[in-house]
């Protein structure tokens, strides 16, 4: 075979190659939104976290603008901390409030960020004071029969 | 040991050189020495370890006892890299050929020059032409390996081995499958390289009457030993039994081409053992 | 009797420990000295091109086919699977994080190597049976240097490129079939993959995998065709050889990098 026709084929490949590449990272995956290093990053402090996982998504207004980058237990006020690394292009007064949802009944969890009124915007280390913890299932069960039981119990 | 007086010319000396594949001693403490700017043929049977001493030369063995001397220099002890530029200096025309048979005759024989000098590529043109005429096959430049006869493929692959212009050359069964013609082209060939280029040439051969014709010195082996050297003429007139057996190409004599048995007819149930 | 058959047994499970071991350590050294030639390969861009030619562009179409089936077979099973959970816009996500995590590298690795992989060993080995290598070593030509490292280069850069081709054609295969015709919606077939495939976790991470896979049918074949016996039988017994291994390789393989990659970090 030629020279050419091999550098023509090969350069073929190539560019299908690096075109696979780039739909795998734009199209499929979420590297517009934004990457890992890029983006501040929030804390917050919270009761209970449920089943929330470093890397769930944090979403306002149902939009993905963030991932929770770690989850560590605090010692001292016994809670749980979460840091949430939000995208350089997203920005949030410092009084939004963030708490863990579920999507869906059984779905998984995410952190959701409300935005508040504040003219001051979060930046990179601040810390979410408001939060809201993961409602869980057995204990939202547990009050439901409990308050079942309390009410038939005043019934008879 | 005799070193070589005048510098710069290579020379192959082994000093008891033994080679062993495993257990089986193929070569067993030779030591010889081969006449510079001359061609030497090495005689013998088949698996006698013809082919097993030019690699040895070409330092693609190792001798398990001994030193293999190229320009004075031990072939066995040296470094990789001068490893690589003594083989530089030689030229092997394997007994099968060993053309690259994804390249053409062409590329085959511009391999070594494109792999070790920058010449431009219209001089590798010319060059490799030289080769292939010399060889008789500049017609056959554009073929495929796969394309050639036996006979051309070896003639192709001795283009290859002579393309560096080498101050040595082995040549491993260099007739073996050519027509009479061919023979004589490639007899009278290494005759002119040697001669006209002052190369030192090895021939491993079966074919006694062409190349006593064309080379200078003679060493014949049997089992891994030399059995005896001499000019074409010594080997002729030589009166030892197993040369002569083998020169004149008896089937049985001294060098027993048989393992040991009961006669063939014994053997064979036409003759009773008596 | 038996106790001969016995004796049998650990004698096979000593050999085959014993011919292991060798392998592991004549593998490594050969792969040591392959890659520490590599300067050649990347002064003269030609040799590896011509490699990348014969390991990535050859194993282009089957890699495009495989992926593009992969992905539609994926789409139809998924498909019918969600719908029963009223969550078939997931389908999207379910097709890309198999193919991108799983699929894409292991498959296209496992097509890579009978393609690609058992043609190395198998020219390896014919120049080898046919002393071409010999050949070369007495023209002063290093056949690591100047045939085996372009090999092993080649097909480490086409590797990832034909895994990522792999899982892009099947997310395509997935998007044709429960898109176009089933008749998912097609936004939220795009955002849900996207809102659940992280570049990081799980794309790039596919990527590390396949490049390790690379390392590994690279490896594998080059040796097995260095190593082969010298004849026709030989040569064809080697190219079993590298498909097997291989295979069984890059299946442990992924093995030991999912555990790694994938589960609690
Ligand atoms: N790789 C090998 N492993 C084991 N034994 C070998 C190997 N190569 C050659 N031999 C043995 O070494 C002996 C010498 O082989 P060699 O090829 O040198 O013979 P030769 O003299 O060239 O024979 P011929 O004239 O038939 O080419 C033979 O008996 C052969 O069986
Ligand atoms: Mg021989």
């Amino acid at each position: 075979m030629h020279r050419a026709t091999v550098d023509l084929w090969v350069g073929v490949f190539v560019t299908v190659g690096f075109l696979g590449l780039l739909f795998l990272a734009f199209k499929v995956g979420s590297a517009s939104n934004f990457s890992a290093s890029d983006g501040y990053v929030v804390t917050a402090e919270f009761d209970n976290i449920g089943g929330l996982k470093v890397k769930a998504p944090v979403k306002s207004a149902g939009v993905v603008v963030g991932r929770v980058e770690s989850i560590v237990f605090n010692n001292h006020s016994l809670r749980a901390t979460v840091s949430m690394r939000i995208g350089k292009k997203f920005e949030f007064p410092k009084d939004s409030s963030v708490s863990v949802l579920t999507a869906g009944l059984l779905g998984e969890q995410y952190v959701g960020l409300d935005g508040g009124g504040d003219i001051d915007l979060l930046a990179d280390g601040d810390k979410i004071v408001l939060t809201q913890s993961a409602m869980v299932l057995e204990k939202v069960i547990g009050q439901f029969l409990f308050n079942k039981a309390s009410e038939s119990g005043s019934n008879n | 040991m005799v070193k070589s007086t005048t510098k710069a010319i290579p020379i192959i000396e082994f000093s008891s050189v033994s080679f062993s594949y495993g257990d089986r001693r193929i070569i067993k403490d030779v030591s010889i020495s081969l006449p510079p700017k001359k061609i030497t043929a090495i005689f013998g049977g088949s698996g006698t370890g013809k082919t097993t001493f030019l690699r040895l030369v070409g330092g693609q063995l190792n001798p398990s006892k001994g030193d293999v001397f190229f320009d004075g220099k031990s072939i066995n002890r040296m470094k990789y890299s001068d490893l690589y530029s003594a083989r530089r200096r030689m030229g092997m025309l394997f007994q099968f050929g060993a053309l690259f048979t994804d390249l053409s005759v062409f590329d085959n024989v511009a391999f070594p020059l494109r792999e070790h000098t920058n010449l431009p590529s219209r001089l590798i043109d010319d060059l490799v032409k030289m080769k292939l005429h010399a060889v008789g096959l500049r017609g056959a430049a554009s073929l495929k390996t796969a394309e050639l006869s036996g006979g051309m493929a070896r003639r192709v692959a001795l283009a290859r081995a002579i393309a560096l212009d080498p101050e040595l050359i082995m040549y491993d069964e260099p007739f073996t499958g050519l027509d009479p013609i061919a023979t004589s082209v490639i007899a009278n060939l290494i005759q002119k390289l040697n001669s006209a280029l002052g190369i030192t040439s090895v021939l491993v051969t079966h074919d006694v009457e062409v190349s006593l014709k064309i080379v200078d010195h003679c060493i014949v082996m049997a089992g891994g030993e030399v059995i005896g050297q001499g000019s074409p003429e010594e080997i002729r007139k030589s009166h030892n039994p197993q040369i002569r057996q083998f020169i004149k190409g008896e089937i049985d004599g001294p060098v027993p081409l048989h393992y040991p048995s009961e006669t063939y007819e014994v053997d064979l149930g036409i003759k009773h053992a008596g | 009797m038996r106790a001969n058959a016995f004796l049998k047994g650990f004698v096979a499970i000593g050999r085959i420990t014993v011919d292991g071991v060798w392998k592991i350590g004549a593998g490594t050294k050969f792969i040591l000295n392959v890659i520490s030639r590599s300067r050649m390969t990347f002064q003269r861009p030609r040799l590896l091109i011509d490699e990348i030619f014969f390991t990535g562009t050859l194993s282009l179409i089957i890699i495009i086919v495989s992926g593009l089936f992969v992905g539609l077979v994926l789409g139809l099973q998924g498909y019918e699977t969600l719908k029963r959970y009223g969550s078939a816009e997931a389908v999207g996500t379910l097709v890309a994080l198999s193919l991108v995590r799983e699929l894409g590298p292991v498959v296209a690795a496992l097509l890579f190597a009978s393609r690609a992989g058992s043609a190395m060993t198998a020219k390896i080995g014919i120049m080898k049976s046919t002393e071409q290598l010999s050949a070369m070593q007495m023209m002063a030509v290093d056949p690591y240097a100047r045939v085996v490292t372009p090999m092993f280069w080649g097909g480490f850069f086409s590797m990832p490129l034909l895994a990522a081709i792999f899982s892009a054609m099947g997310i395509i295969g997935g998007y044709l079939i429960t898109v176009v015709v089933i008749g998912v919606d097609g936004g939220a077939f795009w955002s849900q993959m996207q809102a659940n495939v992280d570049f990081h976790g799980d794309i790039l991470n596919g990527i590390y995998k396949s490049i390790v896979f690379g390392f590994a049918v690279n490896t594998i074949s080059l040796f097995e065709g260095f190593d082969c016996v010298p004849t026709a039988e030989g040569v064809s017994r080697a190219v079993t050889r590298t498909v097997v291994t291989s295979a069984l390789a890059i299946l442990a393989l992924d093995f030991v990098l999912t555990a790694f990659m994938f589960t609690g970090v």
